[in-house]
């Protein structure tokens, strides 16, 4: 399927999903005009429950979509698909831990960084999400907080591999802890299994500068 | 015939038997008809034996006994006719106003003498001696009753004939016998007719014979008999006693009697008076006569003191009061006027009401004693005061208060209390008691029902009040005191509105509330004087509009304190004294409503009104300020023009003004605000030259350049740079900072000596900077040294290691030695972003050098060999410059986890990256998108 192809696909999604959260509005309207507030009582008469609601298959093509889009570069469009993907499902961390991606590339960095923190909002545990807020951190110079984020990812997933590695290298390169990011190479080789030569060498050099300078 | 009953009555004229003796009054006329013999006056009965009435006249029967006498012979019948005719005969005598009686006599005596022993013989011989009492001879009369109360000793004439025979005795001086004879009437019963008479008469009788205790005693009887105790209990005077005139003037004359008997007598007599309880109720009575009979005989002392002695032994004898005014009228008549005043304070004294014996006299009483207090109260309060005012003694002054006093206390409802009450304050004014005359003048004012004094006297409070004042030192009572002033004054003014001091006391009294801070109060006092028609006289007018304005500024209602100051000086000429003074308080009050719209927020509105200041009271004091104040309000009203246009203008009109330099200020802002950006800098450039403190130059000089720079406008920025520098080498740091700039300048312009010279300037004071160097003077330092070796790291870099090689081998090197040192004074400069910024550059140096070296021109004329073994010489001493450079670049990376992780280090790291990937190469690894359905 081309790109334009899967552009004209997804508006068509979108305006079903536009139609779908209208009527899902208009009905919430008529209820709440059945219901009104009980007069007298500071309380809403309806607290609504954030429910996880099933997603339907259209928007699951919908979330397909959008990675497709995204995986093309196409940041503009992703960021239009990734919108209306919130407006129809407000609960979905997947579409918000993707539009930090997306306000990422676009250089809009503080959105990003809203849409992360507002994907593990919905969805605490969530590893990958915390590891690309360490990651984006560690790139804005606040290294306690990268540190932090890829310590909450490995809490909610210890078999999270990027993490290991992504904490190995805060620790070589810029908390200038060498030691523990030599722990953190060595659990990143083992999760990774197997022939690694590259991460080998890293560790192995990384074991000749411990042993140089003392630590 | 017929026969003429016994008691058969014919009327005579009464036969008057005088009484000689003074005092002697005639009896009562209320005695039984009957009974009624000589004594009668008038229209009496003489009884003449047994007659029957006739209709017939006296002239006829006369006519027809004498007829009697000449044609009848019977005896019995001559007799009866010769009486009949001399009874007729006296009776027509009397009636005829005649007085010769002899007829009748001879034809008595004539009947008498022809039967001496007849039965009725008692009866001619009353007839006879009325006879002879008419004819005149009294002492055949005195022989003639004697004979009847010989022979006929049970006579029914007996008592008459007993008192007509004392009344003959007693007008011949003949005391004792008289004396007798009545006291022989008094042994009959009481019943008798004559007993009264008896008693009186030998009471008088007594006191001709000096038998004064006996005559005292007989003249009581008879008073006793005519009053009870009970009738004189209530004290009533004689005139109201239920007596007839008679027994009235009797009982009078008989207490005169029984005072001379008092007054004859070696006894104190009139001491029993209040001694014996019979004669206790009578003792006003005679003390009333005594006192009156010294009147009388103009013993006015005597008078006096009898009844004073009254007055003193029986001091609470409902009739007291009347003898004790008989007291002052004794006095009075007698022209003791020491002792008539003293009488008269203690009438008043002793008679004051809600006192002890006030409280005692009946209301009837008290009704009769009220006029007599009031007037001689009053008396004493007008003479005490004539006299005060006479001698301008304060004794006197204080009895007159005294006695104005008493009379008020006693009268306060009376409608002469009005002018007494007048008169009081008065005279406490003339003393000076001043505090004590006011509220009596205001009681004058507005207690008593109006007069002609009302109003005087409400003023006289005024004045009086004020005197007062002045005596009082400043107190909290002083103040209280002048509070009530204030208060009187207005009363006076809704009392007496039409009074011609009204408009003034009113205007004082508005003055006097604005002085005590009652703002609303004199605001709504003075404005009932402006609308007064027709309008006040000048001064007053000026007065009130003046407390107005006044009350109004203080009240916050500005707008309507510049109406009454307008209104002010409409009225005041340019060569008033005020004149300026009053200037000043219009502008005041328009200044203040200029201030109050800019606290709210109508900063345009405001301005408007700091203009009025000048235009209407020019002169004025905060002209000036006002002026000023319109361009703020302008400006806050970002109403920049019109702000610049006052500006402008004040500083036209004030040339010396010492606002000058803040009116720069605004004019600066106002540039500033309108787009004029040129102007402000020039305004600031100015203001930097006027400021008088340092500080506040810089800043202006500082601004001005970065408008100038906003501006682009090379000069100015280049003559404010430098003027900056020159003129404010310290604080350091701006001046850093404004070398800074005009190194930047110059760099610009590419005058790169002038750059260089002014990064020297930069580093040097930096470096000489005895200590007041700071974080950012040493960035700005090492920002220098970095721009001065920036370029030698350029032109390092330019120099290509080509044939001449050798030459530009020399010329690289030395590029980088001077580099080199460069940067290393960057570093030793220890200021970080600079730090990194040189490490970077040495790594560079170094790393560039290698290089360089590897990637030099080949020598041509060298074989293949040769040109391996040159190439490993090469790679031998590119290696040095290698390892340095990438112990330089991970030096600055390892600033990394010291929070030193900016361009530089960056940079750095993106070298170490190629030069050892291995280590520094490594990227983190996050997802490119997220497919989960989180």
């Amino acid at each position: 399927m081309g790109l334009i192809n899967l552009l004209m696909l997804g508006l068509l999604l979108l305006s079903l999903l536009a139609s779908c959260a209208s009527s899902e509005k208009n009905s919430r309207d008529e209820n709440s005009a059945e219901k009104p507030v009980v007069s007298g009582d500071n309380t809403p008469a309806v607290t609504p429950t954030p429910v996880l609601q099933e997603i339907t298959p259209a928007q699951q093509e919908a979330l397909a979509l959008l990675l497709e889009v995204m995986r093309a570069g196409e940041w503009q469009s992703a960021r239009e698909l990734a919108q209306e993907l919130i407006l129809a499902h407000p609960t979905l961390a997947a579409a918000y831990a993707n539009m930090g991606n997306i306000h990422q590339q676009l250089g809009e960095l503080e959105k990003a960084e809203q849409a992360w923190l507002k994907a593990l909002e919905l969805n605490p545990n969530w590893a990958a999400v915390y590891n690309q807020l360490g990651i984006f951190y560690r790139d804005q110079a606040r290294f306690e907080g990268a540190l932090a984020m890829y310590q909450k990812a490995l809490a909610a997933d210890a078999a999270y591999a990027n993490s290991y590695r992504n904490i190995a290298i805060l620790y070589e390169i810029y908390l200038g802890d060498k030691v523990k990011a030599l722990h953190y190479y060595q659990r990143y080789l083992e999760l990774l299994g197997g022939e690694q030569r590259e991460v080998t060498l890293w560790i192995a050099d990384l074991e000749r500068r411990v042993k140089r300078s003392g630590q | 015939m017929m026969q003429p009953s016994k008691r058969d009555l014919i009327s005579v004229p009464a036969l008057v038997l005088s009484l000689t003796l003074s005092g002697c009054v005639t009896l009562s006329d209320r005695q039984p008809k009957e009974d009624a013999r000589l004594s009668e006056l008038q229209d009496r009965h003489v009884y003449v034996g047994d007659s029957r009435p006739l209709n017939s006249s006296p002239e006829q029967l006369l006519k027809a006994y004498r007829e009697v006498l000449q044609h009848h012979s019977d005896p019995q019948l001559q007799r009866e006719a010769k009486k009949r005719v001399a009874d007729l005969e006296v009776e027509g005598t009397m009636e005829a106003a005649g007085d010769d009686y002899s007829a009748s006599i001879a034809r008595y005596l004539e009947v008498l003498n022809a039967e001496p022993e007849h039965p009725d013989n008692e009866h001619v011989l009353y007839n006879l001696a009325r006879a002879y009492s008419q004819q005149g001879e009294v002492e055949k009369q005195f022989k003639v009753t004697g004979d009847i109360l010989t022979y006929y000793p049970e006579s029914r004439y007996r008592a008459e004939l007993l008192f007509r025979r004392g009344e003959y005795l007693f007008s011949q001086g003949k005391n004792r016998e008289a004396v007798e004879h009545y006291g022989a009437i008094l042994k009959r019963s009481e019943l008798n007719p004559f007993y009264e008479k008896a008693l009186y008469k030998k009471a008088w009788g007594e006191l001709r014979r000096m038998r004064l205790q006996q005559a005292f005693d007989d003249f009581f009887r008879l008073v006793k008999r005519k009053l009870t105790p009970a009738m004189l209990k209530s004290g009533e005077p004689m005139e109201r006693l239920p007596l007839s005139r008679g027994e009235r003037e009797m009982v009078t004359d008989v207490l005169r009697g029984t005072t001379l008997a008092a007054a004859l007598s070696s006894e104190d007599m009139l001491q029993r008076m209040f001694v014996d309880e019979s004669l206790k109720p009578y003792a006003y009575l005679l003390y009333a006569v005594l006192v009156e009979r010294y009147i009388s005989q103009e013993r006015y002392n005597d008078a006096a003191e009898a009844a004073l002695s009254f007055v003193k032994a029986t001091p609470r004898h409902p009739y007291a009061p009347e003898l004790q005014l008989k007291v002052l009228e004794s006095y009075r008549l007698g022209g003791f006027k020491r002792r008539l005043q003293q009488a008269r304070e203690a009438f008043v004294e002793r008679y004051r009401l809600q006192g002890d014996h006030w409280r005692f006299l009946s209301e009837e009483k008290q009704r009769f004693l009220k006029p007599h207090l009031k007037e001689i109260n009053t008396a004493l309060a007008s003479n005490a005061h004539a006299l005060a005012q006479r001698s301008a003694k304060l004794e006197h002054y204080d009895r007159a208060i005294y006695w104005y006093r008493r009379y008020l206390e006693s009268f306060p409802a009376d409608p002469e209390s009005a002018q007494i009450n007048f008169m009081l304050a008065e005279t406490l004014f003339a003393i000076k008691r001043y505090d004590e005359a006011v509220p009596i003048y205001e009681r004058s004012a507005y207690h008593y029902p109006r007069d002609e004094n009302s109003a005087r006297a409400g003023y006289a409070a005024l004045i009086a009040y004020d005197k007062h004042e002045q005596t009082l030192a400043a107190s909290e009572f002083r103040d209280r005191w002048h509070w009530l002033a204030v208060s009187s004054a207005l009363n006076f003014v809704s009392n007496f509105r039409d009074d011609p001091r009204s408009p003034r006391v009113l205007a004082n009294a508005a003055q006097e509330l604005y002085a005590q801070h009652r703002y609303q109060r004199a605001s709504d006092t003075v404005r009932l004087l402006l609308i007064r028609q027709p309008l006040p006289e000048h001064e007053v007018l000026l007065t009130a509009w003046t407390v107005l304005g006044y009350s109004e500024f203080e009240l916050g209602r500005y707008a309507e304190a510049e109406k009454a100051y307008r209104e002010v000086l409409q009225m005041s000429k340019h060569s008033d004294k005020l004149y300026k003074q009053r200037v000043e308080w219009l502008a005041a009050a328009i200044y203040k409503q200029a201030e109050r719209a800019r606290e709210q927020g109508y900063p345009e509105s405001a301005a408007n009104h700091f203009k009025r200041v000048g235009a209407l009271a020019p002169g004025s004091k905060i002209e000036v300020t006002s002026d000023y104040d319109a361009a703020a309000a302008l400006i806050s009203a970002g109403n920049w023009a019109a702000a610049i246009e006052q500006l402008q203008r004040f500083r036209r009109v004030y040339p010396q003004s010492p606002l000058l330099t803040d009116v720069s200020d605004k004019l600066a802002v106002a540039h500033m605000k309108a787009g004029h950006i040129h102007e402000a800098a020039k305004e600031f450039e100015a203001l930097s030259e006027r400021k008088s403190e340092e500080k506040e130059k810089r800043e202006m000089l500082w601004l001005a350049a970065e408008l100038y720079e906003k501006l682009k406008d090379t000069a100015s920025r280049l003559r404010t740079y430098r003027r900056y520098v020159n003129n404010f080498p310290s604080p350091l740091e701006p001046a850093m900072e404004m070398r800074w700039k005009l190194a930047t300048l110059y760099g610009e312009q590419g005058n790169e000596a002038q750059r260089d010279r002014w990064y020297d300037f930069m580093i040097d004071a930096n470096a000489n900077s005895k200590g007041t160097s700071t974080p950012r003077t040493r960035f700005l330092a090492a920002s220098a040294q970095l721009a001065m070796a920036q370029p030698v790291f350029t032109a390092f870099d330019k120099v290509k290691l080509v044939e001449p090689l050798e030459k530009n081998l020399r010329r690289k090197k030395s590029k980088m030695e001077q580099a080199l040192a460069l940067f290393g004074n960057v570093i030793d400069q220890q200021v970080a972003a600079s730090t990194t910024n040189a490490s970077y550059h040495i790594g560079e140096l170094h790393r560039r050098f290698a290089r360089a070296l590897m990637e030099s021109e080949r020598p041509t004329d060298l074989n293949e060999e040769e040109l391996e073994q040159y190439d490993m010489l090469l790679e031998e001493q590119a290696y040095p410059f290698e390892e340095s450079a990438l112990e330089v670049h991970e030096a600055n990376v390892a600033r990394i986890p010291e929070g030193h992780f900016d361009e530089w280090v960056k940079r750095s790291l993106e070298v170490l990256a190629q030069l050892r990937p291995a280590r520094y190469a490594k990227q983190e690894q996050g997802e490119e998108v997220f497919d989960g359905l989180n």
